[in-house]
């Protein structure tokens, strides 16, 4: 019998921001252990939370993004319960009133729509971070206090691949809107999945396992395939009792999900709410103001390139997977730079680099501005396509401007007929038996002659125009 | 009056908690749920309690004015810590919290 694997996600992402969600410390990462906090983070007495105004934004902004309900009043709760990493003994969250409920993320997949429906996001704060050496385990309270946004979504999913698209779309949502860098190396994003398996066309949920803190998308991936070979193999083999409610985590090494506690009754957290956050109002005119900050998605983006700049569906996936090379190709079409020559460029030769060293945009010299002095001279048949990317890469190797290289180097292109008539002449006199095959049919020794001429002139030799005499001396010589 | 709280619920209340109690620590939980049971049942005869709103702030308000995204100095790792336990390479260490 088929089975149907049902995913639900929760995702914690840290919000950027100067400072902390309710404290003063730095919202940053650091490599230096506890140099990143203020009283509030340690819990020491006579501190008082203070909601930064900046974070309570990105989280409505957030909710109108996923179109969700929002609420009346912000409020916020205390999730109550003892751990080293909670100096507390609470956090502070979201459980009465979430800033967003019942929304919908519409994601592509495979050439088909699916709206991955959102159950709730609410924003709260981060734990400090515990590293566990020998016998003991060291605190670093900078994480502590860190805005955090937790979206859940209904158990909606039914495969890994849809999972993992979610999680993609969600992540670009994050950085094109600025609201997180959304960073899954610096733990900026984590995932909790939960799985579980019915018998295709069945309506019910089944009893589901919760693998806990996947920390890359491609682990989402793994762990969840492996989940459902899993649950499948014991269903099949009359075991399904033993798929019990429980919470595993997924092992990279192995690739493997290992239990790690069953879940016979919820812990109880003793959710109140927090009395010493006044319920803020949230007012009309900022959910307006909000709306009319949030900037152009991934997806309409995408939907841009290929309706109105003619872009293939690959070259516009290329781009909008990174918000700042995004930003980078539409400041060039802003410049009049031709928007598939622009694409032609920004995806192959600039992309080359960024791929090359994992460098984004902004690392490298290189600006739309001198993109378009170069593409223009190429337009105008001053440069030909090999010398453009030749300057692009003495740009950004040599950090210089275009001007001041062009300066130094004799880059014209040799558009003059009389000349390349001269040099085509030799490259034929020499070439003979070539010029016979040709004849032949061997149509691809065209571009051997070309060849022969960008040899000469060291590929400055106009390409238009050289073809153009070419075809003409070719047939003459028939 | 009746109470409700047995030796049995209290384990399992601190189950859910993630801890146990022993005999002794039972006894007391279970002598001071049975006296915030009584204090319970004393406000249940109030009457139409149930129209009343939980209360969770004393006063509303509509205007609370939130703090600007500005961040200040962090503290010194020996100030923070003056009264930690044990400091090893500017963070608090306690004993190992997993297996």
């Amino acid at each position: 019998m088929a089975y149907q694997a049902v995913i639900g996600l929760e995702l914690h992402c840290e919000l950027k921001s100067k400072s902390k969600v309710f404290s003063k410390a730095i919202n940053g990462y650091s490599e230096i252990p506890n140099n990143h906090i203020r009283p509030l983070d340690l819990a020491l007495p006579g501190t008082l939370p203070v909601l930064n105004f900046h974070s309570y934004k990105e989280a409505l902004k957030l909710a109108l993004v996923l179109k969700c309900e929002i609420p009346e009043y912000m409020v916020f709760d205390r999730k109550n319960y003892y751990y080293p990493d909670l100096p507390k003994g609470y956090q502070i969250t979201q459980q009465t009133a979430p800033v967003g409920i019942n929304g919908e993320l519409v994601i592509d997949l495979d050439g088909k729509e699916i709206a991955v429906r959102i159950h709730d996001i609410h924003l709260e704060e981060d734990t400090a971070s515990l590293d566990h050496i020998s016998n003991v385990t060291l605190i670093d309270y900078n994480r502590s206090g860190v805005p955090l946004i937790e979206v859940v979504t209904y158990p909606c999913m039914h495969s890994a691949d849809e999972a993992v698209a979610f999680l993609e779309n969600l992540r670009n949502i994050l950085k094109f809107t600025e609201i997180s860098d959304a960073d899954t190396k610096l733990g900026q994003m984590r995932c909790d999945v939960n799985v579980s398996l019915r018998y295709e066309g069945d309506y019910d949920l089944r009893t589901k396992v919760e693998i806990k803190n996947v920390n890359s998308f491609a682990n989402v991936k793994e762990a969840i395939n492996f989940e459902i070979n899993r649950q499948t193999k014991l269903l099949d083999e009359g075991r399904g009792n033993e798929i019990i409610q429980e919470t595993r985590r997924f092992d990279e090494e192995t690739g493997t999900t290992i239990s790690m506690r069953e879940k016979v009754e919820a812990v109880d957290y003793r959710y109140f709410v927090e009395p010493n956050i006044p319920k803020i109002k949230i007012k009309e005119e900022l959910l307006k103001e909000l709306k009319s900050e949030i900037p152009m998605l991934p997806r309409q983006r995408k939907k841009l390139y290929i309706d109105e700049y003619d872009l293939s569906e690959y070259d516009a996936n290329v781009l909008i997977k990174d918000k700042d090379l995004a930003d980078f190709y539409q400041e060039c079409v802003m410049l009049e730079i031709d928007p598939q020559l622009a694409s032609n460029y920004v995806t192959t030769t600039i992309l080359s680099y960024l791929n090359k060293d994992n460098l984004n945009i902004k690392d490298l010299y290189i600006t739309p501005e001198m993109l378009k002095v170069i593409l223009d001279k190429q337009v105008n048949n001053e440069i030909s396509s090999k010398q453009a990317r030749e300057l692009i890469d003495q740009v950004i190797n040599e950090k210089k401007d275009v001007e001041e290289i062009l300066k130094n180097k004799d880059v014209s292109q040799i558009s003059d007929e009389s000349e390349l008539l001269k040099i085509i002449t030799e490259v034929l006199d020499s070439n003979e038996s070539q010029i016979n095959d040709y004849h032949n049919g061997r149509t691809n020794l065209f571009d051997f002659f070309v060849g022969g001429v960008m040899k000469i002139t060291r590929g400055k030799a106009n390409p238009t125009i050289t073809k153009e005499i070419l075809t003409k001396e070719l047939e003459k010589r028939k | 009056m009746m109470n409700n709280f047995t030796k049995e619920i209290i384990d399992t209340y601190a189950e859910n908690l993630l801890f146990r109690l022993s005999e002794e620590e039972n006894a007391l939980v279970l002598n001071e749920f049975v006296d915030i049971e009584e204090r319970m049942n004393l406000i249940n005869k109030i009457p139409n309690l149930s129209s009343v709103e939980p209360m969770s702030h004393p006063f509303p308000l509509d205007d609370v004015i939130l703090r600007e995204d500005i961040h200040e100095e962090s503290l010194s790792v020996d100030d923070a810590f003056k009264n930690a336990h044990k400091v090893t390479n500017r963070e608090v260490e306690v004993p190992r919290v997993v297996a």
